[in-house]
């Protein structure tokens, strides 16, 4: 009887062991750094930043396309093959249209310390490849070596099913500005969280410093039916130009999220929408 | 209306308290041909279980009626009309969930989130022998509830001693909306084996109000069919299984701008059943269910909209009762009940944009409530003149939501919303009747009950409601409903006459309503904006019932009943949805085999609208109906031919209840022959 019982919780014990670590397993995302970092992502580019000794890799989780792009840079030493783990990386996207060249916004690395061997960064590309040559160089300080050099990558850009970047002349200031739509990525029924960043065009769309002055208001809203969702939340600012708030969706479908952007309490715009597609 | 109510009250109390002088002695051997207690009431409407009966015709007067049109007229009950089938009843002015409505003894509930199918349209009047009404906690023997109760009770096969074989069959045609109704049953018996087959087949065009129009989408189909096959297993045990299957096809809904599709129910059941009137043990049933309702709401008909939906919903239900009724004490008997059900509800919406991509949205997300309780009824007859009755009913209930989508959707009004709720339900009542003397019966209830929010009101999501135009949004974190009641009743009966007066109240605290949310914008085409349903408060209803019987000798009988409603929020606005006063009378001259029928229908007009919820005052009416009835007997077989005239003088109204005020039929021509064997 004693032995039986002793059993039972033996078993139960060892259940809710297997249980508890199979969760831990689902909540540590970041995989660990003895794996490969490019876990799930693809490469897109590829080029050795001469003179820094280095291999630029770029990968991210899907093809160049127009709008906000994540990207990871992997760099190698271009030697020994190893990870370069500290590297000042600074990014610059080009278009050459053969008439005029324009560039594009960009975040670089927030730090020149690798996170698993990965360094995070973004473009906006403006266009797509139809309409020119889009370049992407990575001038690469390697700290390992001292060195520094010029990564340059001849990119191709596809163009988004459904636009993630729209522009605006604001009618407060005359400038223009762009709108990437960062999230929802993959739009859901229910409660999304929603990002965009806002730049703004600067000399001849060579710069393209992010607007943090913006206030935004949004509105969801099912075109077919004529109807909004409740309980959505304004994105604020929450640094480089990014803009974070919430946007519910009640049923699947067409949605349109409508922007109205503010600045100094006077309408910019109130026409800019984005739409998207819950599956 | 207060004042008159507390006169009434204190009037009672006085008659209840300073009869002194108690003569009779019969309040068991008299013959009563109402079976109203205070609380409690059998309604039979099966031919062949009083014929002759004035009772019998009032409730059923035409072979065709409905099982709701039979509703309509029994007192307490009141009907919401949506369309020309499919209504749904309440008593005494509570309905939906605040009521029990049960078919033998099952739990059923409707599959349609906008109340399109309320569970008596599942049935008909040739599958039933009898209603039982409880009005307030005395309904508890079904589920606890504070609305009340009413039991739909399905025909029992008899045995024969030789093998006997009898049938009905009939026809009857209706000109209002030139409409076919036939139908058939058999029985087939001998000692030990009984079986009973019906079949129903209506088919309704649209009808014409009154002053001759025609009522568009208010046509429908439907066909019905029950067997029912009983066992003597020995003297005092049988088995029976039960099997219905009910099918209804376009049905047509003016005032919506969707009509059903279908609306299937499957309804099967087995129950073993053990009576004596010698032993302790008086009767005890073990029984079995499971029903099915598929039910297809969509707008294929209609013309000049948006998109098409299609709104698909379906019921599934479970359950076991076991019935014991025993006696304690010589002149105690306790009725007692243990029963459990599970419930799953599930209802979508899909929507289709003329080039855009195809919506969809769960309006119920897949809900399964599990329900098991006890009841305990002890009958205490402590003398010939005084009757006192207790009841208790305790449930234990869990209602789960774990859909992924049906979350992520609630959450976007309750983030931090829970998937699973568990809740004890209680209710109490007590009854006490006294023989007043050989003439006048009065009795007092007094109840507390409480009431577990639907699933509707917990998890539904832009549940369009006609009446008051608003998108529903459910709300998991709603609090029991409670209410406390209160009812009298006072008879006075003799050989020929029947008056009963039972005048009531009830008090219902944390009020379940939807409150407008300014914020969100409606789903519905056209709807003036969304509630989210919230506990609102007090609300009190107040009211009586009339019924008056006479039935002479000479063959002329007469009935007349009236009810009224008055309800009140603590704000002190009306409650919406309260019928007015309506009264029933019928005049009936019995000779021989023939006899002619005279009726009269009358309805107060209803000013006391909650403005607040759309309501609009309905103006009073009266209309008058004439019906004849013959019969010719052929050996042991006979046909009888029923006809009539209703809605004499062609009358364009509605009812107070009715949604969107869509006219009720105007003049109608009915015949009915019938073949019995």
């Amino acid at each position: 009887m004693k032995t039986r019982f002793l059993l039972y919780i033996l078993v139960i014990l060892s259940a809710v062991l297997t249980i508890s670590s199979c969760k831990k397993d689902d909540e540590n995302t970041p995989s660990p750094a003895s794996q490969n970092p490019t876990t799930g992502l693809t490469l897109l580019s590829e080029a050795y930043a001469i003179g820094a000794g280095t291999k630029v890799e770029v990968w991210a989780r899907s093809a160049y396309v127009t709008g906000y792009n994540d990207l990871y840079l992997y760099l190698k030493d271009s030697v020994t093959g190893a990870v370069v783990q500290d590297a000042d990386i600074t990014l610059l996207p080009m278009m050459d249209m053969g008439m005029m060249m324009h560039s594009a916004p960009c975040e670089h690395p927030s730090s020149h310390h690798s996170q698993d061997g990965l360094y995070h960064c973004s473009v906006v590309f403006l266009m797509s490849s139809m309409g020119g040559t889009w370049t992407l160089d990575a001038t690469i300080h390697n700290h390992a070596n001292g060195k520094t050099g010029i990564a340059s990558m001849t990119v191709n850009v596809a163009e988004a099913a459904v636009s993630r970047l729209k522009s605006f002349i604001s009618s407060t200031g005359g400038e223009t500005l762009f709108v990437s739509l960062v999230e929802p990525k993959n739009p859901v029924v229910g409660i999304n969280n929603l990002e965009v960043v806002v730049h703004k065009r600067m000399n001849m769309g060579m710069e393209f410093p992010a607007d943090s002055s913006m206030t935004i208001e949004i509105s969801p809203l099912m075109v077919s039916m004529g109807h909004g969702s409740p309980n959505n939340v304004n994105p604020t600012h929450v640094g480089m130009g990014h803009y974070k708030g919430a946007v519910n969706y009640t049923m699947s479908g067409d949605w349109n999220i409508n922007f109205t952007f503010k600045s100094g309490g006077m309408v910019a715009n109130n026409t800019l929408y984005f739409e998207t597609l819950v599956p | 209306m207060k004042n008159i109510l507390f006169k009434f009250v204190v009037l009672y109390c006085f008659l209840f308290f300073a009869a002194g002088t108690v003569q009779g002695q019969c309040i068991n051997s008299c013959s009563h041909d109402s079976l109203w207690t205070v609380c409690l009431a059998e309604v039979k409407i099966a031919p062949g279980s009083g014929d002759g009966d004035p009772v019998l015709n009032f409730y059923r007067p035409n072979k065709s009626f409905t099982t709701e049109d039979i509703l309509s007229r029994v007192p307490a009950l009141s009907l919401t009309r949506r369309s020309s089938f499919g209504q749904e009843p309440g008593i005494r002015a509570l309905s939906g969930s605040r009521i029990n409505v049960t078919l033998d003894g099952m739990k059923m509930f409707g599959a349609c989130t906008d109340k399109m199918d309320p569970v008596s349209i599942y049935v008909e009047p040739q599958n039933l022998e009898s209603f039982e009404v409880g009005t307030g906690a005395c309904g508890a023997e079904h589920g606890s509830t504070f609305g009340g109760s009413l039991n739909m009770k399905l025909k029992d096969p008899d045995f024969n001693d030789d093998l006997a074989i009898k049938g009905l069959f009939g026809s009857t045609y209706h000109s209002v909306a030139n409409s076919i109704f036939a139908f058939g049953g058999l029985d087939v018996s001998d000692k030990r084996w009984a079986a009973k087959l019906n079949a129903v087949y209506r088919k309704s065009h649209n009808y014409n109000a009154g002053g001759g129009e025609a009522v568009q989408f208010s046509a429908y189909e439907k066909n019905n069919l029950s067997a029912s096959l009983k066992y003597l297993l020995s003297s005092n045990q049988t088995l029976k299984l039960d099997f219905l299957t009910d099918n209804g096809y376009k049905i047509g809904f003016p005032a919506l701008t969707m009509d059903v599709r279908y609306a299937h129910a499957r309804i099967g059941s087995m129950s073993w059943n053990y009576s004596s009137k010698a032993s302790l043990i008086r009767e005890a049933e073990i029984k079995v269910y499971s029903n099915t309702i598929r039910h297809m709401m969509d707008d294929r008909d209609r013309k000049g909209l948006l998109m098409h939906m299609d709104m698909p919903g379906s019921s599934k239900t479970n359950g076991a009762n076991l019935n014991l009724n025993f006696y304690l004490l010589k002149n105690v008997n306790v009725y007692s009940k243990v029963d459990y059900y599970s419930n799953t509800l599930f209802a979508e919406m899909f929507m289709y944009p003329e080039g855009g991509r195809m919506m969809y949205m769960q309006t119920l997300p897949e809900t399964k409530r599990q329900v098991g309780g006890i009841y305990i009824s002890p009958v205490w007859q402590i003398d010939s003149l005084n009757k006192l009755t207790l009841g208790g009913r305790w449930d234990l209930s869990s209602t789960k939501m774990s859909d992924e989508l049906g979350l992520a959707q609630l959450r976007i009004f309750y983030p931090d919303t829970d998937s699973s709720f568990h809740r004890n339900i209680r209710s109490a009542f007590l009854e006490y009747e006294r023989r007043l003397s050989t003439r006048f019966v009065a009795g007092v209830q007094i109840g507390w009950s409480e009431r577990l929010p639907s699933p509707q009101e917990m998890f539904g999501f832009y549940l369009y409601n006609r009446l008051d135009g608003f998108d529903y949004i459910g709300n998991p974190e709603l609090r029991n409903e409670i209410a406390s009641q209160y009812s009298f009743s006072l008879s006075y009966e003799t050989k020929q006459w029947n008056v009963s007066l039972s005048p009531f109240l009830t008090m219902i605290s944390h009020y379940i309503e939807g409150v407008p949310d300014g914020a969100a914008s409606a789903m519905t085409e056209g709807a003036n904006g969304v509630k989210l349903y919230d506990n609102t408060g007090d609300a009190i209803l107040k009211g009586s019932e009339l019924s008056i019987k006479y039935n002479a000798a000479s063959g002329i009988s007469l009935m007349s009943t009236g009810k009224f409603v008055h309800g009140q929020r603590d704000s002190g606005e009306p409650m919406w949805q309260i019928p007015p006063f309506k009264s029933l009378t019928s005049i009936k001259y019995r000779l021989g085999l023939y006899s002619i029928q005279a009726e009269s229908e009358l309805s107060a007009r209803q000013n006391r609208i909650n403005p607040a919820s759309g309501e609009t005052k309905t103006p009073s009416y009266i209309l008058f109906h004439l019906r004849l009835s013959a019969v010719w007997m052929l050996g042991p077989r006979s046909i009888e031919l029923n006809g009539g005239v209703e809605n004499i003088t062609d009358r364009f109204y509605h009812e107070h209840l009715d949604w969107s005020a869509i006219p009720r039929p105007g003049r109608n021509f009915y015949l009915t022959v019938a073949f019995r064997f």
